[in-house]
């Protein structure tokens, strides 16, 4: 059943691939090499076969990649959706995935669909499983993700409860820091919700804006360009929330640093300073840092 | 049959005065941009914005400081007590409360403040820190709790008594627009029930973990009558087949659903003329 829907992701993605990736080589400030310019993927899912259907997913994530990319200069690396939002591209390789071809080629990733504190959801006809499951779901280390490896920065998970403090997991509290803290190898920021939150249409374009400083013509109309500073990527994070959700929704992020790292005043590339990668082991310390918003 | 009200919101009229009175307390720049929309005061690190009252966030102010940060931790931050005070003040002094009601409107404004916490994990131990302060106005109306982001009075302060972020959001006028039926809540639950279990390849049974009734408007202004109407904010837990162990709470899920409706066409208002 897969045969045919693998060849032709990868020869979209080939064909992609092949117009973008010699087109914005430039220097990263972070290591001094060169590598990709901003790049930007998301992932939705409104057709799911195993939970209830969503419907804005779509426009949600689509905005996002919108915004970046056609009004901020970000390459789009992908923008896959229903049947083509594969959980394997987030997984790592020890455990069979892909994240080093997928997420890990973006700066920034979007997901939007499905989530619970054991992690966010996928179609179950779709490698490699249904759930990117967090520490302490099916075994203490055998969490799905380790990320931070490549260029990815932030993952933006616009799902219910991902990163809800408190969790009952086979009948023992779980905290978020169980849960999600091995996913730090080098990854900034993730950003979620502790409660549920509306399936709306444009959460990913307001965040987007926020980052790239376009909000004041996105958010309220401004018909002419209005410059103003963006605003930091868990500011921006939110403001999303605040002016798209209802009340008692609380937005959170967890971010990582160590020596050296300032994660929580991350800015988008582009738009002010960018934290060097916090990586366990290279100080004496490493901490990761939970922060509620509630609306 | 039990009915409710359905209540018209007109939001303010842009005043540039007014907004540059309000940024000067806010001690920012003056640099204005003004769109028939909206218009906006601000400088290389802030901005204070109100929207017209046609824009899609109708009325809406909102207030960002860039040079703080949302989610760092302040070493000190501000008492709640003199967040809840700095606002009150700042609302009243700018006449940003919720504005004239209808006599069949019962609004309760209930101010709240609180320090936020944060959770700081070393690999070792969790350690809970105060991390800001919020402070904002609970609106209740009828004896419902007025939800969303177009009827919201927030504030984050960080160190200082100038705040981080400031949301409001209220109307200048709050008219009766009609009296529906009320959809009852266990009515709403059993037409979700049948419509998620008829459900091809997914006849599993779901829970609805809470209802909440509450007044809402729309997420955005969609034009003429801007409806705070009642509505049920359902959470549903959504029916899984786990593949792996998933723990004890599979993936929930918000539906904002609609909580009136009028028994036949003719029961909805007339078109009126606009003021």
């Amino acid at each position: 059943m897969c045969g045919p829907q693998v060849r032709a992701r990868h020869l979209i993605r080939y064909r992609v691939t092949g117009v973008t990736r010699y087109a914005a080589i430039t220097a990263s400030a972070r290591t001094g090499r060169c590598v990709l310019a901003r790049e930007v993927g998301v992932e939705w899912i409104n057709d799911y076969n195993n939970l209830n259907k969503l419907t804005h997913e779509h426009e949600d994530a689509g905005g996002f990649y919108d915004e970046l990319v056609n009004h901020d200069g970000w390459i789009g690396r992908f923008n896959w959706g229903d049947s083509n939002a594969w959980e394997d591209d987030f997984k790592r390789t020890s455990k069979g995935g892909h994240a080093p071809d997928w997420v890990e080629t973006c700066d920034i990733v979007y997901f939007t669909g499905h989530g619970s504190p054991s992690g966010f959801y996928f179609r179950s006809d779709t490698p490699d499983d249904s759930l990117v499951e967090g520490d302490f779901v099916s075994g203490p280390t055998n969490g799905d993700m380790r990320l931070g490896t490549g260029d990815l920065d932030w993952l933006a998970l616009e799902v219910c409860n991902t990163l809800q403090l408190d969790a009952t997991l086979g009948g023992v509290n779980r905290d978020v820091f169980d849960r999600w803290a091995e996913a730090f190898a080098g990854l900034h920021t993730i950003l979620s919700f502790t409660t549920t939150s509306l399936d709306l249409a444009t959460p990913g374009r307001y965040f987007a804006a926020f980052l790239d400083g376009r909000w004041l013509n996105v958010v309220f109309g401004f018909p002419f360009p209005v410059t103003v500073s963006p605003l930091k990527m868990i500011d921006s994070w939110f403001m999303m929330a605040e002016i798209c959700q209802p009340d008692d929704v609380e937005a959170a992020v967890l971010y990582a640093n160590t020596q050296g790292t300032d994660t929580q005043n991350d800015y988008a590339w582009g738009h002010g300073h960018v934290s060097p990668d916090p990586i366990r082991g290279a100080a004496s310390w490493f901490s990761w840092t939970w922060v509620p918003h509630a609306c | 049959m039990s009915t409710i009200s359905l209540f018209r919101m007109t939001a303010p009229q842009i005043n540039r005065e007014s907004l540059q009175h309000a940024a000067e307390g806010l001690r920012l720049g003056d640099k204005v941009e003004v769109s028939a929309d909206a218009i906006a005061v601000h400088d290389k690190d802030r901005v204070l914005v109100r929207a017209g009252a046609c824009a899609k966030f109708a009325g809406v102010l909102l207030y960002v400081n860039h040079r703080g940060a949302l989610g760092a931790i302040h070493e000190k931050p501000v008492e709640p007590e003199r967040a809840g005070r700095w606002l009150g003040e700042f609302l009243n002094r700018h006449s940003l409360r919720p504005g004239k009601v209808d006599d069949r409107a019962k609004l309760e404004a209930l101010p709240w403040s609180r320090v936020t916490d944060a959770v700081i994990f070393d690999g070792k131990e969790r350690k809970r820190v105060p991390a800001r302060t919020d402070a904002g106005v609970r609106l209740r109306l009828n004896g419902l709790a007025v939800s969303g982001p177009r009827t919201r009075i927030h504030a984050v302060f960080g160190n200082d008594e100038l705040p981080l972020m400031l949301h409001v959001a209220v109307w200048e006028r709050l008219e009766h627009y009609a009296d529906a039926e009320l959809v009852r809540s266990h009515d709403v639950v059993a037409t979700l029930e049948r419509s998620i279990r008829g459900r091809r390849d997914c006849n599993l049974t779901i829970r609805i973990k809470d209802i909440r009734l509450v007044y809402a408007a729309s997420e955005e202004f969609h034009g003429s009558p801007d409806l705070l109407a009642p509505y049920y904010l359902v959470e549903l837990q959504s029916p899984y087949r786990a593949s792996k162990g998933d723990g004890d709470q599979g993936p929930l899920q918000l539906l904002k659903i609609p909580a009136w409706r009028f028994a036949t066409q003719n029961d909805w208002p007339a078109p009126t003329e606009p003021d």
